[in-house]
């Protein structure tokens, strides 16, 4: 499991140098660099993606490419960042990431009211799913008062990765993000909408 | 004060240090940290309440990516709901649209286990419900030992479809191999199982398409299932761009390892396709690898190998493959389709004759390699053989020759008969008058065509005594064509248009072949349909549009096929429901293939606004439509579809004067509308209409059934709205001609069972009008008549409408007794009459008729009841009737002349409460 969940972070340090070229020259006007990064971010993000969906079902590849090609569409609205490398690059990829997770658990929410109509039948749940939209709200409330708290969730939550992928990209110990984690945590339980018993 | 910042900042801290800490000395910390800063407490606390609450409840264990794909799976049912019979008891799978359940009956004791297939919410459309249900019957007719069961389908509270598949327990095919240690020989063994299975299907025009490891389970006695067959097709958009398009959900929803290249390019997909995806099966449970190596590799580089990479010899990594089954399986994973085995019984075979050590296919025509295998199993005849080969050969040269004169002959004479067929006949069809010349043109065809059939042997010309036939059979008796009126020949016609289309389908599955094998169960059910056999009729039309589809499914742009279809949902529509014929009493089904119909229509009309045959099929589906939204209730939908219609048939008409097929359209488009009245007044100009021009074609064409037909319910009509509007003695002359006419129909043609009924149920309004006008002892006499058809020698299982033509019989017959002083009699006809209506009603609660049915012979027999003094049964009667209509009128489907019966039945209700 710990080696699929390094694979965002396992082949961008290796061509990290060249990332950033890539990503300066598509921002000067190079059409061709941003298809380099973005082929080299795809598989990966791709492979992170189908990694989740393969453990449930058999193998759904529509959600985890409908993911990354979002993704990958969103990446020509990033032309005008100015890339500090590697650190910017995975936090901008994440909120990425957030936005598209963020839409489509909206548009979901959506379907459901429209359905909903129709059935009569009450749904019973077995467990409730966590809401994602419920979590980037908080989120936002959160990064008022502990920016770098609610910037270690971001990065977990909505980015996939682990404390120590965090503490890397964060540049901080791996015993703060988990102290600080902790606290977000409880936090977010205690101030997020819907969680309140 | 400290600043907000740093209250924020020492909550942090001591949070971080108090869970740091073991629960037993958090009070004292917290306590002392804290001081008299009771509000930092109560945060404190509250903050470490909430991080036991958290690692309790797994709380933001999983990504948000987790999370979404898992409530995208678990959308929408839920384990304890019921669907249908059964009780969802816990999800097994789910696949891109849609979860399975294992589900147990809730109304037996035994437990016995299903599959429930839902379609997921965000995926329901009415597209995909459409396609749901119209492969459910193809499904249901797959029965092979290898195949899990469709046991039964339905639709939930909101209309979806749901599957019950017989539920399999077992493991996957390379577990089981590998538990039990299989041998390559056993291992071949099982893998024909399931190519048999997939064989069967085949040729049931099924196409598995997603044939791949995780559709086969292996139960414990070692018998290999194939799981959901043909859902694949039934879920899966077909693709119709060429290149691989990563938003198409089509191509994305298989799994690239088992995709064919021509599936994962966006082709047509074949059996060949299926034959592909078993050999990969295959490669891997004898190599334990996937043919592309690893099978974590991303999937666009998996499909780029599936597309342009030669596999690795199988032998590469089982040594003990190399020879015939290098080979065999290489010849099925063959990028292209044609150089594949020609089909998975051919691919099965092989690897048979592989096990009984004979010569494989695969091997090609190598003759070296031929020689070797048939010397080595038969060296003492191959002396003896080489010789019989020689003198062989010589005969084969003599006859081919005499055999390429003799056709070019046979070719002459085939072009001749066939452009007399379909051309000139096609062209007599368009020409008022034309029915004599049709029925020479027939007996000639039919002659000619017995013979020919007797030599066909191959698709071309089996194809077209298929067409043939199927042209002969409409010209005979296809009720919704010009014809001869002879049901039993045409039946008889259409039957041998069927079976050549089945020795046809065996033989070559090209889009020609099934579009003339479609044709010919589509005809094949219109004969059965107009003999009464509806049971049969669904079947077939089924089946034609099983075929239609498998052709849709890989041109969907295919104009004539496409319009085809919309006929075949407007048949299906006729067949389960709708107003004045024999049918299914699905009303619901109905509509929903009327709407079916539209949607493709529309669709074809947004791009060839001006093609003649789509604006046709147009206007025929806002009929069909319309009919069909009568039938529920939809009055108003239904007038201005109709109006829509008839708009659209002027504009044609206009074009094509004197064409006796658009004519006729008007006629029947106007005497729809004059038989869904909003109101009575504005029927009579639509049936006046509609006179006139039944009148035209029948004065150039004065045998032709479909006309003479039309007339009659035309005149039946005439009679009923006449005795709305208070003129019964008119009405009562054009009930009686109706009669007459009904009766002359069916005379001529004794084998129609519709217009046998048609007999019965003017008989029926015979008896309402002669009574409207104080005719008791004839009212009494043409109900009985009626009584007599409709319900009397009755087939084992009436269909519905007939059922309620019976119960309306009855009721006629109910009140003729009434008016005769005969109030026992009365009672027992309606208390007849009211439980046949109550059957029919419950059974198909979206018709409108049915209900409007029901509450008239309430209220009938509650008058007769009170009348007799039993006013306890008759207050119940007419609550009943009461309910009814003001249900009728909540959809606004209430008649001018019910509206008059409900106001009635409550003043007689009022009354017999002031009585008690």
């Amino acid at each position: 499991m710990m080696i699929e969940r390094h694979i965002l972070l396992e082949k961008v340090p290796a061509s990290m140098e060249s990332v950033t070229r890539w990503l300066e020259l598509w921002r000067d006007g190079d059409a061709e660099a941003i298809e380099r990064v973005t082929a080299l971010v795809y598989q990966d993000l791709r492979r992170l993606a189908e990694y989740h969906l393969k453990r449930e079902s058999d193998v759904d590849l529509l959600q985890a490419t409908a993911l990354v090609h979002e993704v990958y569409l969103r990446m020509s609205s990033l032309r005008s960042i100015d890339w500090k490398g590697r650190p910017h690059f995975i936090s901008v990829v994440t909120k990425m990431m957030r936005q598209i997770l963020v839409d489509q658990a909206r548009t979901r929410k959506a379907k459901k009211r429209d359905v909903g109509a129709v059935i009569e039948i009450p749904l019973i749940q077995e467990h409730r799913q966590l809401d994602t939209l419920a979590v980037d709200q908080g989120l936002e409330r959160m990064a008022k008062h502990y920016p770098r708290c609610a910037q270690i969730v971001e990065l977990r939550f909505f980015g996939d990765l682990d404390f120590s992928e965090i503490a890397d990209v964060m540049n901080l110990s791996l015993a703060t993000v988990e102290r600080d984690w902790r606290f977000a945590r409880a936090w977010l339980r205690k101030n997020m909408a819907g969680t309140q018993a | 004060m400290n600043s907000a910042y740093s209250d924020e900042e020492r909550l942090r801290d001591l949070f971080q240090q108090a869970s740091a800490l073991g629960p037993e000395d958090r009070d004292g910390f917290t306590a002392e940290a804290c001081g008299t800063n009771h509000t930092l407490r109560a945060e404190l606390d509250e903050l470490l309440a909430a991080d036991a609450a958290a690692l309790d409840e797994d709380f933001l264990k999983h990504s948000a990516i987790y999370n979404e794909a898992m409530e995208d799976a678990a959308a929408r049912f839920a384990v304890g709901e019921i669907v249908g019979n059964y009780r969802l008891v816990e999800v097994i799978g789910r696949g891109g649209m849609g979860s399975v359940y294992r589900g147990e009956r809730t109304d037996e004791a035994f437990e016995k286990c299903v599959a429930v297939k839902l379609i997921d919410a965000g995926f329901y459309s009415a597209d995909l419900v459409a396609h749901f249900r119209a492969e459910r019957q193809i499904l249901a007719n797959l029965e092979h030992p290898n195949i899990a069961r469709l046991l039964d389908g339905g639709a939930c509270a909101d209309g979806s479809p749901y599957l019950i598949m017989e539920y399999v327990e077992g493991i996957s095919p390379y577990d089981y191999c590998n538990q039990h240690n299989l041998t390559i020989a056993q291992r071949l063994q099982l893998f024909r199982q399931i190519c048999s299975a997939v064989h069967y299907a085949h040729q049931n025009m099924v196409i598995h398409r997603d044939l791949k490891p995780g559709n086969v389970l292996v139960t414990a006695e070692g018998t290999p299932k194939l799981l959901d067959f043909g859902i694949a097709k039934v879920l899966r958009p077909s693709p119709s761009r060429k290149t691989v398009d990563l938003t198409q959900p089509g191509m994305l929803k298989m799994t690239a390892r088992y995709a064919s290249p021509e599936q994962i390019r966006g082709e047509a997909v074949t059996t060949a396709s299926d034959v592909y995806s078993l050999g990969v099966i295959l490669y891997e449970l004898l190599t334990g690898h996937s043919p592309y190596g690893d099978a974590d590799r991303p999937a666009h580089q998996i499909m780029a190998a599936v597309c342009d990479e030669e596999p690795a010899r199988p032998s590469t990594r089982t040594p003990k493959l190399r020879g015939d089954l290098d080979k065999i399986i290489l010849r099925a994973l063959q990028k292209a389709p044609g150089d594949r085995y020609a089909s998975v019984d051919q691919f099965s075979e092989d690897i048979l004759r592989h096990l009984e050590g004979l010569p494989v296919l695969a091997r090609g025509d190598a003759p070296l390699y031929l020689a070797a295998k048939f010397i080595r199993r038969y060296r003492v005849i191959v002396a003896a053989a080489t010789l019989v080969l020689c003198s062989l050969v010589v005969g084969l040269v003599e006859v081919t020759l005499a055999r390429a004169r003799a056709d070019r002959r046979f070719n002459e004479v085939r072009q001749l008969a066939h452009s007399v067929m379909f051309d000139y006949a096609d062209a007599i069809d368009r020409l008022p008058g034309s029915t004599p010349v049709r029925a020479r043109l027939v007996k000639d065809a039919l002659t000619y065509l017995d013979n020919l059939s007797k030599e066909a042997d191959n698709p071309q010309l089996q194809r077209e005594i298929v067409d043939a036939y199927v042209r002969v059979s409409n010209v005979q008796g296809n009720e919704y064509e010009n014809n001869l009126g002879d049901p039993a020949a045409a039946l008889a016609s259409a039957g041998k248009a069927v079976a050549t289309a089945g020795e046809l389908l065996r033989a070559d599955r090209t889009p020609a072949s099934l579009a003339s094998a479609a044709e010919a169960f589509a005809t094949y059910g219109d004969m059965l349909f107009s003999t009464g056999d509806l049971a049969a009729t669904d079947r077939s039309y089924r089946r034609a549009i099983g075929l239609r589809q498998e052709i849709a499914s890989e041109s969907p742009q295919d104009l004539a096929n496409n319009l085809a279809l919309s006929a075949l949902f407007r048949r299906m529509a006729d067949l389960d429901g709708g107003f004045g014929w024999p049918n299914l009493g699905k009303t619901q089904d109905a509509l929903i293939y009327d709407q079916q119909a539209k949607a493709l229509v529309d669709r074809l009309i947004a791009q060839f606004p001006a093609n003649q045959d789509v604006v046709n099929e147009s206007y025929e589906t806002l009929i069909s439509l319309s009919t069909s939204e009568f039938t529920v209730g939809r009055r108003t939908d239904a007038a201005s579809d109709l109006a829509g219609a008839i708009a659209q048939i002027e504009k044609v008409g206009a074009a094509r004067p004197g064409d006796a097929n658009v004519m006729v359209e008007l006629a029947i488009a106007e005497l729809r509308y004059g038989q869904f009245p909003l109101d009575s007044k504005s029927a009579l100009p639509h049936l006046m209409r509609a006179a006139a021009l039944l009148q035209q074609l029948l004065d150039a064409d004065p045998h032709n059934a479909v006309y003479r037909r039309r007339q009659t319910v035309l005149e039946a009509e005439f009679g009923a709205v006449l005795r709305m509007e208070g003129q019964s003695r008119a009405g009562i002359a054009h009930d009686l001609r109706a009669l007459s006419l009904a009766q002359a129909l069916s005379h001529d043609a004794p084998g129609s069972v519709q217009y046998r009924s048609d007999v019965g149920v003017i008989e029926r309004e015979v008896s309402e009008g002669l009574l409207a006008g104080s005719d008791k002892s004839g009212a009494l006499q043409h109900a009985e008549q009626a009584e007599e058809i409709l319900c009397g020698s009755k087939p084992a299982q009436p269909d519905p409408f007939t059922q309620a033509a019976c119960g309306r019989a009855k009721l006629a017959a109910g009140y003729a007794y009434m008016a005769s002083n005969n109030p026992g009699s009365a009672i027992a006809a309606f208390r007849n009459s009211e439980s046949i209506a109550a059957t029919l009603s419950q059974a198909d609660l979206a018709n409108a008729i049915f209900r409007a049915d029901w509450a008239r012979a309430e209220a009938a027999l509650a008058g007769a009841l009170a009348s007799n003094g039993d006013n306890e049964e008759a207050r119940t009667m007419y609550e009943g009737a009461l309910n009814r209509w003001s249900i009728l009128r909540q959809s606004q489907s209430l008649s001018a002349e019910d509206a008059h019966r409900a106001e009635t039945a409550g003043q007689a209700l009022a009354s017999l409460r002031l009585k008690r």
